[in-house]
């Protein structure tokens, strides 16, 4: 017995929409190249959760469903139909839930995110101009 | 997938199940020994030298689910390993470690493990490195990052090492094909030495029985087609890493020590940011180790690249995403444990996929990881660093080494970390220590005659070095092992077409057989019947061919070295064209029948596949190759039980067949009277009641072991009577009965001089033991004989439906009387047994000690 493998497009949507959310905008790229890195963004994030062991990956899909439709309980609309705010608060109040399964939900995607995003080779051009140009490199300021 | 299909079996003399170092390592060491080889490896054949393996491709393509495999605990820990052709040697650094010194003594102490010693092992990883060309990397080619690291090192007068890798060219860290991994190394090697590769083939299921294993059931995925079939193979080694291996040993019922003690190598990583570029990833891999606080703590330089960066920074991403504008100048570190936490392995029922690894860090992780990231930011910062990010969730950016000391002492809560592990160990251990190993010092599974474990699963404990050059040199070690033993023990095999044969034995290597064959060449130490002027016709033991027939799935080693005229003959009581083969050459010799089957696994039919059809089939082939004489080993089970502990069975005695037992030897005794009335072979029947002595199976050491333990069960008042039967005196029956011209056509009960009632038996084990040094309890388990009753009560509605209990069997008979007469063999063939029951139990207690069976 095999778990089914595919994430429907309601996941994938989902998955789309928090991957747009939680992507810097660091380094700048235009919009075209944008959309490419996005779109492959979102295929490995979603290619990993397959790839999840068939005894984790029914729950992580019923977790994504959680996800997109808890949110009705506190915006009134799914997690796809939220403004930009509204869905980077959602993420924010599931990555720093003190439910450490919410927590592993956010940050399987994040991380997942984070390493298709900065190793595409779009971005690692882009990386590379940015580390050439000048003014790119200010002090070791922290976050306000 | 598309369909399934199911397809013919496969079959090769060694299958070896993974690609890994072990498994390469092994099929190399075999196929270059001469083996017919063959490898399984679940994941795809892809040429990894034409993809960087830290890319997000190789993650999809090459880690086991996609790199997202957790173990699960109070905080998941993330382990990667490999799933291709070549496995986690694809995917890693490349690191080479030999065993440090006191790892040997450790796994001497506690896993009891022989023949393990750095001298042993030294010639090992000495061959291995020269393969696989393990060097230093030259001074020009050091990453920065790693040069400002041993700087760090040096400034706080910390012990470090650089570590050699397997690599020929080291230029960068991911240059196409300079990593001498499995697949440039090994597996092309044993290939070329005629081992076959299938990839794209997953075990699911080890298909054994009684301990030997006849091969696997795989199924393979290609194009998205799924095709199922087995593999049957003369010995199966297990090769697919620390959980798998235990995984598909679990999901096919081998479960003894297996899965139970998964040891790994935790670790928590930190990004540094430095004044100067490191350019970290363009440079080679990182080389150095501080081994101030090894065994307890590891530091030491991470692969680089943005991605990898960014994750390790995503835990409080909002706070340290701003350090990703300054990536040239950062580098990522490592601070690791040996684990002093307990994992498992399981497989999920159902699931064909489905394992559970579970990893519980211990305080002592807890504290030595906390420590090992405080040590790690000392260092960095003692490098030049200016900043340093811990993967530890809610912590703030240090910017000291002041900040670092402080953190060591606190205890960073472990459900902070982020967890990550690449090693793992000891889900099979290896060793003599019974209570913990599920293999012995060599890799063969504990009750299994041709299954074998060949991977980082046997490693004891977690070693704190990398695993993957001890795993190979165990792996060779172990496989040359294999080849020693395998030419040692196996007797000549009978050629194509048989010579001539004097003498045909069924039922070696079993327990009566084996010491028959014994008998048979070497002569009996203080009996006269095999020397006896009626048995002429055996000829002497030197000069007289004997041939037995060993079914395929039995270890022969017991009977290697008896004698240059013994022969084996593969066959099996239910394939008549064996028997022929086995008959062949025989004409007017002697057939001994000895073999049977007394406890099948689950059903009665067996019982008449075996002793009855297999009786048929085997006197058939022996009256169409002209023996003179069969012998045939029956049982007291066709007569029953007695009326009393005082009667006595006799030839006379009216058949009573106890269960399905008795009644397919009852059958079986009506072929051998047929065959006697068509005059085409003489025939004689032997029917020996409960036997002991050498040689003899688990179930009978297990009697003893019980008397010590005084577990053993009396029924009612243990004066039920009981016929022994020693087996050299057995033996002596049987040659007498073989050359006796009296005896054709007859029937004999054979057994000790008198019966012994239950009592007497287990007084008489209990001195033994306590002669030995044995310490016993004084009484034993008394039960009313109602319990026996019912026990044969439920055996026989058991059997009624078909299906057999061994231990109802056992318990029904325990309150019966059976006890025989052997007046008729003394009186015609001039037997008289030599043995009695306290002589005979010792020489019984001295062979299971002398053979290493534990009592």
């Amino acid at each position: 017995m095999t778990a089914p493998r595919r994430l429907g497009a309601r996941h994938k949507a989902t998955v789309a929409r928090i991957v747009e959310s939680i992507t810097p905008t660091f380094p700048p790229l235009d919009s075209g190249k944008r959309t490419v890195v996005f779109a492959d963004v979102t295929r490995f994030v979603a290619s990993q959760i397959e790839a999840l062991p068939d005894f984790l990956r029914p729950p992580y899909k019923m977790a994504l469903s959680g996800f997109e439709w808890l949110a009705v309980v506190r915006w009134g609309r799914p997690f796809t139909a939220l403004d930009a705010a509204r869905q980077a608060a959602w993420i924010a109040l599931w990555s720093d839930s003190p439910v450490g399964a919410m927590r592993n939900f956010v940050k399987l995607i994040r991380g997942c995110a984070l390493l298709a995003y900065y190793d595409h080779p779009l971005l690692l051009e882009a990386l590379e101009a940015e580390a050439g140009g000048e003014g790119s490199r200010e002090s070791i300021g922290e976050p306000a | 997938m598309k369909r399934s299909d199911a397809g013919a079996a496969m079959t090769t003399q060694i299958l070896i199940v993974g690609s890994g170092a072990g498994g390469a390592a092994t099929a190399t060491a075999l196929a270059e020994a001469g083996c017919e080889v063959l490898i399984l490896e679940e994941g795809p054949n892809v040429d990894t030298s034409r993809i960087a393996s830290n890319s997000t491709d190789a993650i999809s393509l090459l880690y086991r689910n996609g790199g997202m495999t957790p173990m699960l605990g109070r905080q998941s820990t993330a382990f990667v390993e490999g799933r291709c052709v070549g496995g986690s040697t694809e995917i890693n650094s490349g690191f080479w470690h030999r065993l440090p010194e006191d790892t040997y003594l450790r796994w001497k102490a506690n896993e009891l493990l022989a023949d393990f010693t750095a001298e042993i092992m030294t010639p090992y990883f000495e061959r291995i490195e020269a393969d696989l060309s393990v060097s230093h990397m030259r001074p020009e080619q050091i990453p920065r990052s790693s040069v400002l690291f041993r700087e760090g090192a040096e400034r706080l007068g910390w012990k470090y090492v650089e570590v050699p890798r397997c690599q020929k060219e080291s230029g960068s860290q991911f240059a196409p094909g300079a990593k001498q991994s499995m697949q440039r190394t090994y597996i092309p090697r044993a290939i070329a030495a005629g081992a076959r590769l299938l990839a794209d083939c997953k075990a699911t299921r080890i298909v054994h029985e009684n301990g030997y294993v006849r091969g696997v059931e795989v199924t393979q995925n290609t194009d998205g087609t799924r095709r199922r079939f087995e593999v049957r193979a003369d010995a199966v080694f297990l090769c697919c890493g620390a959980i798998q291996t235990p995984a598909l040993l679990r999901r096919s019922g081998i479960r003894k020590n297996v899965g139970d003690r998964l040891c790994i190598h935790p670790m928590i990583k930190a990004a540094a940011l430095f004044d100067e570029e490191v350019e970290a990833h363009d440079a080679a891999l990182p080389v150095y180790q501080v081994k101030e606080f090894w065994p307890t703590i590891s530091l030491g330089g991470a692969v680089f690249s943005p991605g990898f960066l960014a994750m390790t920074l995503s835990d409080n991403w909002t706070p340290y995403q701003h350090a990703m504008q300054d990536w040239t100048r950062m580098a990522l570190y490592y601070a690791t444990t040996r684990s002093m936490g307990r994992g498992s392995i399981r497989a999920v029922p159902g699931v064909e996929d489905g394992v559970v690894i579970r990893y519980e860090p211990s305080a002592a992780d807890e504290r030595n990881l906390t420590t090992g990231l405080a040590r790690l930011g000392e260092l960095l910062f003692a490098a030049g660093a200016k900043a340093v990010y811990p993967s530890v969730a809610g912590s703030p950016i240090l910017h000291s080494a002041d900040e670092c000391r402080g953190l060591g002492q606190q205890q960073i809560p472990i459900t902070s970390m982020s967890l990550s592990n690449v090693h793992a160990f000891s889900t099979c251990p290896m060793g003599e220590n019974l209570d913990i190993c599920a293999t012995d010092s060599y890799g063969k599974v504990y009750g299994f005659r041709n299954l074998f474990v060949n991977d980082a699963s046997l490693i004891p404990d977690a070693p704190g070095v990398n695993p993957q050059g001890t795993t190979m040199a165990i792996a060779f070690r172990n496989a040359e092992h294999f080849m020693e033993a395998k030419q040692r023990t196996m007797p000549r095999t009978v050629a194509k077409p048989p010579g001539r044969a004097d003498v045909l034995v069924t039922g070696a290597p079993g327990w009566l057989g084996t010491r028959l064959v014994e008998v048979l060449v070497r002569g009996m130490d203080d009996s006269s019947a095999a020397q006896s002027p009626g048995s002429a016709n055996l000829a002497g033991p030197a000069e007289r061919t004997v041939r037995c027939l060993v079914r395929p799935s039995d270890d022969p080693s017991s009977l290697a070295g008896l004698s240059d005229n013994l022969e084996i003959a593969a066959g099996d009581l239910t394939d008549p064209a064996s028997l022929r083969e086995f008959c062949r050459g025989a004409e007017g010799g002697t057939l001994f029948h000895s073999a049977g089957l007394i406890h099948p696994e689950r059903f009665v039919r067996d019982f008449d596949r075996v002793n009855f059809e297999g009786t048929r089939n085997l006197l058939a082939a022996a009256q169409e190759a002209g023996v003179r004489r069969v012998v045939v080993v029956s049982s007291n089970s066709p007569i029953g039980c007695n009326p009393s502990p005082d009667h006595l069975f006799d030839e006379r005695s009216p058949y009573n067949p106890y269960m399905g037992y008795g009644r397919s030897k009852a059958r079986a005794e009506a072929l051998v009277h047929d065959v006697q009335a068509s005059g085409r072979m003489e025939t004689v029947i032997i029917r020996p009641p409960w036997f002991y002595g050498p040689h003899q199976p688990p179930r009978q050491t297990l009697f003893f072991t019980m008397i010590k333990d005084g577990r053993f069960p009396i029924l009612g008042d243990g004066n039920q009577k009981r016929s022994m039967a020693y087996v050299d005196n057995i033996c002596q029956g049987l040659l007498l009965a073989a050359s006796s011209p009296k005896a054709n056509g007859e029937t004999y009960w054979i057994a000790d001089a008198r019966p012994y009632s239950i009592n007497e038996v287990v007084a008489t084990v209990t001195e033994v033991l306590e002669s030995f040094g044995f310490h016993c309890k004084g009484s034993q388990v008394r039960l009313p004989a109602i319990v026996g009753e019912t026990a044969r009560v439920i055996d026989a509605a058991l059997q009624s439906v078909g299906l057999y209990h061994q231990k109802f069997h056992v318990l029904g008979e325990m309150h019966q009387s059976i006890a025989c007469s052997i007046d008729k063999a003394r009186a015609e063939l001039g037997y008289e047994p030599n043995y009695e029951l306290q002589g005979g139990m010792r020489a019984s207690i001295e062979w299971c000690l002398a053979n290493g069976q534990r009592i």
